[in-house]
């Protein structure tokens, strides 16, 4: 069956669409791209050239080798990865309750838990940081991870919950029946059955986490301290006209580990997403 | 997992006795009770420590009446105001037809469509701060990527996107907090729509319906739910955060693109206004709560799914 003119003509009207908005999602990123590459003169050629015509690597070695810029990296990686640990640590145990125990007003509990989910740390901001100096958290990894868990909780339990749903619930109560416990039930059945699940969780919380600003900028004010988008906002302040090519490379270096774990495990991550909406 | 357990998967298809099953169902008893709340324990936990007393603090810290009063009448409070009503207002309305618009396309089949999705989530998956500044590049009046294009390619001398006028810089915020935000809705609305069960579609093609109509009498209805529960979860989201614009316009020119949010943050960190600040908090945490209750009032209870 061939399409009518009128219907290929909308075709392509849409693919052309999408061409230009192609070009509007992926720009900022080569631009950042093409600036990390130039040296200094390069930036303010009148005309400038998207390609830059002597391309160099010395901004990244110079970011790379600075004192405070590798102990950013750092900072971020550890807290991004021990917030997605921590995150399965108190979610999935939730996650499971949520899915199996037909508690009393379980439907309100999860509506509290949503409603929560879109608490943001902004209109928290004063009382968060009054509690936090007063427990004496201020300043340490500890405090601002725990923080970090208690936001990215909600999602997370969701995601799992629906995760948890989809395994059969006759597979407890046989294994209940054998006299396994809930506890060993749920360790040694549930969890290596929800193994796609919880990956992704954890890919959404460490992406998550990577990217947390507000929170750190909070309640990290030591230098040595400051994980990765603390440190390039810190970087864009002390911004002159000779360093662009260096906060480029810089802030090149802080999305490129989110872009490339989420190119390599996208598969993963938007089925949990569409799984967790289809629910939710 | 030992060889039992696997052996006493086994055991699905024999019937269970009654008797468990009905004490399953109701209520819970005895250990599973104690169960469920060693299940819950560390949620519930974290989450009272550090969201729930926080947000009470903060209610508590931001009770005095008068402390509003005072605020109704500052200057830039107002200006702020009237800034983030057209925001929001446009931001969160174009989001939301851009992901409607831009989900029926990723519905299409074929790898290049599935490649072009992955690379419409990329500004999701970014850190926003970083993506921010080469957008604040790209817009920068004598050098940016954008002038020069619109220089190079058809002659014309473009304006100081940032800096000049308010419009332009409201307008190059709200487009930017849209690159970053449309695609996560997007994804959300694709999972809407493929749950629309297909039949419906096919029923619609028999009796001669047209694209339009299948939209209108089909596709709306049925995402109708989603659409409503999403616009308010975008409301909260969009009002509380100004990363774009701090990157962009730092709130500029004047007070052009200064948002409550953005207000919010430079009481603190910027005047060291604690008192201020927390006044502000509670009223963005007002804000946030009375749209999250009209937010659970419209979702589907358990039932009902």
């Amino acid at each position: 069956m061939r399409a009518s003119p009128a219907t290929r003509l909308a075709d392509a009207a849409s693919y052309l669409f999408m061409l230009v908005s192609l070009a509007f999602f992926a720009a900022p990123l080569l631009w950042l791209l093409s600036l990390a590459l130039r040296d200094r003169r390069e930036i303010y050629l009148g005309v400038a050239r998207f390609i830059p015509k002597h391309p160099t690597l010395d901004n990244f070695f110079y970011v790379l080798t600075n004192n405070a810029f590798p102990i950013y990296l750092w900072n971020g990686l550890k807290l991004a990865t021990l917030s997605g640990i921590g995150v399965l640590i108190v979610a999935l145990p939730a996650a499971y309750a949520f899915s199996r125990f037909d508690f009393r007003m379980k439907g309100a509990w999860m509506l509290a838990l949503l409603a929560f989910q879109m608490i943001s740390p902004l209109v928290i901001m004063v009382p968060l940081y009054r509690y936090m100096n007063w427990l004496g958290l201020v300043d340490t990894h500890f405090g601002a991870l725990m923080v970090y868990v208690a936001l990215g909780c909600p999602l997370a339990c969701w995601l799992l919950k629906g995760a948890i749903d989809t395994i059969p619930r006759a597979l407890d109560e046989a294994a209940m029946m054998d006299g396994c416990s809930r506890f060993s039930l749920f360790w040694r059945i549930i969890v290596p059955l929800a193994v796609p699940g919880i990956a992704s969780v954890f890919i959404i919380s460490v992406i998550a986490g990577w990217s947390q600003f507000l929170v750190p900028f909070l309640l990290l004010t030591r230098t040595d301290l400051m994980p990765i988008a603390v440190g390039v906002f810190t970087f864009q302040g002390l911004e002159s006209s000779t360093s662009t090519q260096l906060l480029a490379a810089a802030c090149l270096i802080s999305v490129l580990p989110a872009i490339v774990v989420f190119l390599l495990l996208q598969r993963l991550i938007l089925s949990a997403m569409t799984a967790g909406a289809v629910k939710g | 997992m030992s060889t039992d357990t696997l052996e006493g998967t086994g055991l699905l298809v024999r019937p269970r006795p009654p008797l468990l099953g009905r004490m399953w169902r109701g209520g819970l008893q005895g250990s599973e009770w104690t169960w469920a709340i060693a299940f819950t324990v560390p949620y519930i936990a974290l989450f009272l420590a550090f969201v729930a007393y926080p947000v009470a603090f903060g209610a508590w810290l931001g009770r005095d009446p008068s402390l509003y009063f005072e605020l109704a009448e500052d200057p830039i409070f107002q200006r702020t105001i009237v800034n983030t009503i057209l925001y929001v207002g446009i931001a969160v309305n174009l989001k939301m037809f851009g992901a409607l618009l831009l989900s029926g396309f990723f519905m299409r089949r074929g790898w290049w469509v599935k490649g072009l999705l992955l690379v419409f989530v990329l500004p999701w998956a970014m850190p926003a701060l970083p993506a921010f500044i080469s957008i604040h590049w790209m817009l920068n009046g004598e050098w940016g990527l954008f002038n020069n294009f619109l220089f190079n390619v058809f002659g014309i001398e473009g304006p100081g996107w940032l800096d000049t006028s308010r419009w332009l810089a409201l307008g190059a915020v709200i487009t930017s907090h849209i690159w970053k935000w449309m695609p996560f809705w997007t994804v959300i609305l694709l999972a809407g729509r493929m749950a629309i069960p297909q039949e419906l579609y096919e029923a619609a093609e028999v009796d001669g319906a047209s694209p339009a109509q299948r939209l209108i009498h089909i596709t709306l209805p049925q995402l109708r739910p989603a659409i409503v529960v999403n616009m308010i979860l975008i409301t909260i989201q969009t009002m509380n955060t100004f990363d774009a614009i701090i990157s962009l316009t730092g709130g500029g020119p004047g007070l052009a693109t200064e948002v409550i949010s953005l207000y919010t943050f430079n009481i603190v960190f910027r005047n060291y206004d604690l008192a201020g600040g927390s006044v502000m908090s509670a009223l963005m945490l007002g804000i946030s709560l009375t749209l999250a209750l009209a937010y659970a009032a419209f979702l589907p209870t358990e039932e009902e799914r």
